[in-house]
């Protein structure tokens, strides 16, 4: 088998036939009525219009053939397609070129004649052909008609070169002209942009307008309002310097504007106030915050006068810091009242510490003099009751009865005495010591002083009850919180139980209750009372048996030193508490103690 | 040492009041104590004592101090002898009038061996000369007369 050599413009052959743009097209009657004229005046059973790709033959238009394409090797139509006639192979097996060709043989085709097809630019594109089962030949004339139809058929190829170049044409000029529309849309959508531009730059510069008219307004009012009125006011830029005073400034310092621009308002400033003001300008100016000051400025008169200044920041709408604005204003009337008062506080501070150091001073007088008394006062007492004792012991059988009563009466004063001095030394601590209160069981506190008392064996005759809320205390009554100083507290309890068991000492039998509780009342409190069933008193004088040195019965009935009730009255004062007392003559008397918790 | 040393050792008195002095030794004649009873009658005189002891005198049995003396006041006579080589060991009461807080504080701090308040009551101040000689010069084991060297 001998393959159709590969033609020299084989390049330019297959743009051409690129061109055509039929390869692997539909169908279309116009070569369909051709191949089926040239079957038909060859006598044929096969025809077709045969186009040679670059490695294989396609058939635009098929008579007999049942496929759409064959290898380009196997191809008869590309041996045509070089020739400048028809060429005609009434036998093909007796052709060389054609032996082994797959499409040749005794079954298949035999007989084949076929014309090139070539477009007026000389490019050859494949060969209109009939074939046969058998070998044969053609009439002349119908080999002649082949040529015509082939003719044909090439000119229908230019034709369609022809209008594919026109499509694409077309095609350009139409992308050329859509480009056109493409720019023109754009030209309108810029007019359409640019006459928005216009209408809001229009808008926009009514709007300045209006609020250039509106600023001129505020700034009138601004004057108007800052012209009004005594305060003065100024506001500097970003330099730190002025750059507007208002009237009343101007007025106050008789100045004109442009002497007070800038820092020229400092020449006003008093020479002592001068570097302090400046000072705290500066300092607000840098870190941007608000200032208050005072300081002195000369006045059209000549005269100083005190001004106190409040400079803020300004800022615009943006929060751009703009410099400060301030208003300071005339205070010199008040300076001049603060100067009286500071020297009058001045005074009477002096007057105060004065006074308290003499009270300091009478305070150590007195904690000398206490300390005094119970060393000193205590030592001739000691004398007086030994002596006595001794003259009892020693010479008791040389004494009648009368003489022993005497020494017993000095000795029951030394007693009465000493008492006396127990009591007031107390009675100073409470004023002196230092009140140290903690929690501390307010029930236990009690419970250890009766006990105290039962060993002592005070009140031995007395019923003795204790309670807690409204019942009797046993040993599962749980503590009774309060806050207090233990020691005064102690004596507090001591001296009005001890109170109670004196004054009930005839009553039969005497009854003392202690009852404790939280006040029913709201102030959280905790309240004590010491019930007896003694003597009482009578409530007009309920203020004054808490008087130091007071006593409502006589010494030889009830011994008593009369600080006892003073006692709990400033030991209660000292720690926050209260005391009161309730009674009806012979009928017992009740004191309540109110107690922090 | 002997058993019978104790009973024949002083016991030092400091105290300046007259009447108190007069009625110690009154109540410490009614308990019968036979120690001698040496008298400091200011807080100088008992300073003085301790030279003496330096000298060689044999240390007391028990010093009694009173706190308010005059030219040297009682817990300075205290500090001394605690700083002294010999009185430091010397078993200190100190008998005073004063019940203040301050004073038991102090005086515990520099050193007292006990605090015992003056009562006014004779018959309680015979029950204290009595307690302290019965439990400082009978039950109590005094340190030697002559604080020598224990090594």
């Amino acid at each position: 088998m001998i393959p159709a050599p590969i033609p020299a413009d084989e390049a330019q052959r297959l743009q051409a036939l690129a061109r055509c743009a039929l390869l692997d097209t539909a169908a279309e009657p116009l070569y369909d009525e051709l191949t089926a004229l040239a079957a038909a005046l060859c006598e044929a059973p096969v025809a077709a219009i045969t186009l040679v790709d670059r490695h294989r033959q396609w058939f635009k238009s098929r008579v007999g053939v049942p496929v759409s394409e064959t290898p380009r090797e196997h191809s008869a139509c590309a041996h045509t397609m070089l020739g400048d006639g028809p060429m005609v192979c009434e036998d093909l097996l007796q052709d060389v070129r054609f032996h082994g060709n797959p499409m040749i043989g005794p079954d298949q085709h035999r007989f084949y004649a076929g014309v090139p097809l070539r477009l007026a630019s000389g490019e050859r594109l494949g060969a209109l052909c009939v074939l046969d089962h058998r070998p044969r030949r053609l009439e002349p004339a119908q080999l002649e008609r082949l040529e015509l139809l082939g003719r044909h058929v090439s000119r229908l190829l230019d034709q369609r070169v022809a209008e594919m170049r026109q499509a694409e044409l077309l095609r350009e000029s139409l992308r050329r002209t859509q480009i056109q529309v493409d720019r023109v849309d754009e030209s309108r959508r810029l007019l359409e942009t640019a006459e928005e531009a216009r209408l809001a730059l229009t808008e926009l510069l009514a709007a300045q307008q209006r609020l250039e008219e509106e600023l001129r307004e505020r700034e009138q009012h601004f004057r108007t309002l800052a012209d009004q009125g005594s305060a003065l006011i100024w506001t500097a830029g970003l330099d730190m310097g002025c750059d507007y005073f208002n009237q009343p400034w101007l007025d106050f310092t008789g100045r004109t504007l442009a002497q007070e621009r800038g820092s020229g308002w400092t020449q006003g400033l008093h020479d002592e106030d001068l570097e302090r003001v400046v000072r705290v300008y500066r300092t607000a100016f840098a870190e941007r915050r608000r200032f208050s000051t005072e300081g002195r400025l000369r006045a059209r008169d000549g005269q100083h006068r005190w001004i106190r200044c409040d400079g803020s920041p300004r800022h615009d709408s943006q929060g751009q810091f703009l410099g400060f604005i301030g208003y300071c204003c005339d205070i010199s009337e008040a300076k001049e009242t603060e100067f009286r008062m500071r020297r009058f506080s001045a005074e009477l501070e002096r007057r105060v510490a004065a006074r308290t150091a003499d009270l300091a001073a009478v305070n150590r007088e007195l904690a000398t003099f206490t300390y005094t008394v119970s060393h000193d006062l205590k030592a001739p007492l000691r004398g007086i009751d030994g002596y006595s004792r001794l003259l009892e012991l020693g010479h008791g059988e040389r004494l009648d009865e009368s003489a022993r009563e005497l020494v017993a009466s000095i000795r029951l004063g030394v007693l009465q005495m000493n008492l006396l001095i127990h009591d007031l030394l107390a009675y100073c601590h409470l004023e002196q010591r230092q009140v140290r209160a903690h929690p501390l069981d307010l029930l236990g506190l009690v419970r250890c002083l009766l006990e105290a008392r039962r060993l002592e064996g005070l009140g031995s005759r007395a019923e003795i009850r204790l309670e807690v809320d409204g019942r009797e205390a046993d040993e599962r009554t749980p503590p009774v919180w309060v806050v207090a100083d233990a020691d005064g507290l102690q004596m507090v309890l001591r001296n009005l139980i001890d109170n109670a068991l004196k004054f009930s000492e005839l009553s039969m039998p005497p009854r003392v209750c202690v009852r404790l509780g939280l006040d029913p009342g709201q102030s959280g409190c905790v309240i004590l009372s010491v019930h007896d069933n003694g003597i009482g008193f009578d409530m007009k004088y309920h203020d004054r048996i808490f008087e130091i040195f007071q006593r409502l019965e006589r010494a030889e009935a009830y011994p008593g030193t009369g600080v006892g009730l003073a006692i709990v009255r400033k030991a209660m004062q000292r720690m926050g508490g209260r005391v009161w007392a309730q009674s009806t003559p012979g009928e017992g008397a009740v004191f309540h103690l109110e107690l922090p918790r | 040492m002997t058993s019978t040393e104790p009973l024949r050792r002083a016991i030092l008195l400091v105290e300046d009041n007259p009447v108190d002095l007069d009625l110690t030794r009154r109540a410490f004649a009614r308990s019968q104590l036979t120690n001698p009873l040496e008298v400091a009658r200011d807080g100088a005189e008992a300073l003085d004592w301790l030279a003496r002891w330096d000298a060689g005198q044999p240390l007391p049995l028990v010093v009694l101090l009173d706190l308010k003396l005059p030219k040297v006041d009682g817990l300075e006579v205290l500090r001394r002898y605690r700083a002294h080589a010999l009185a430091r060991s010397v078993p200190i009461v100190v008998l005073t009038s004063s019940s203040e807080d301050r004073d038991i504080a102090r005086a515990y701090a520099d050193g007292a061996n006990s605090y015992i308040v003056k009562p006014v009551d004779f018959d309680k101040f015979l029950e204290v000369t009595a307690q302290i000689k019965l439990y400082w010069c009978l039950l109590n084991q005094p340190p030697s007369a002559h604080a020598s060297d224990p090594a």
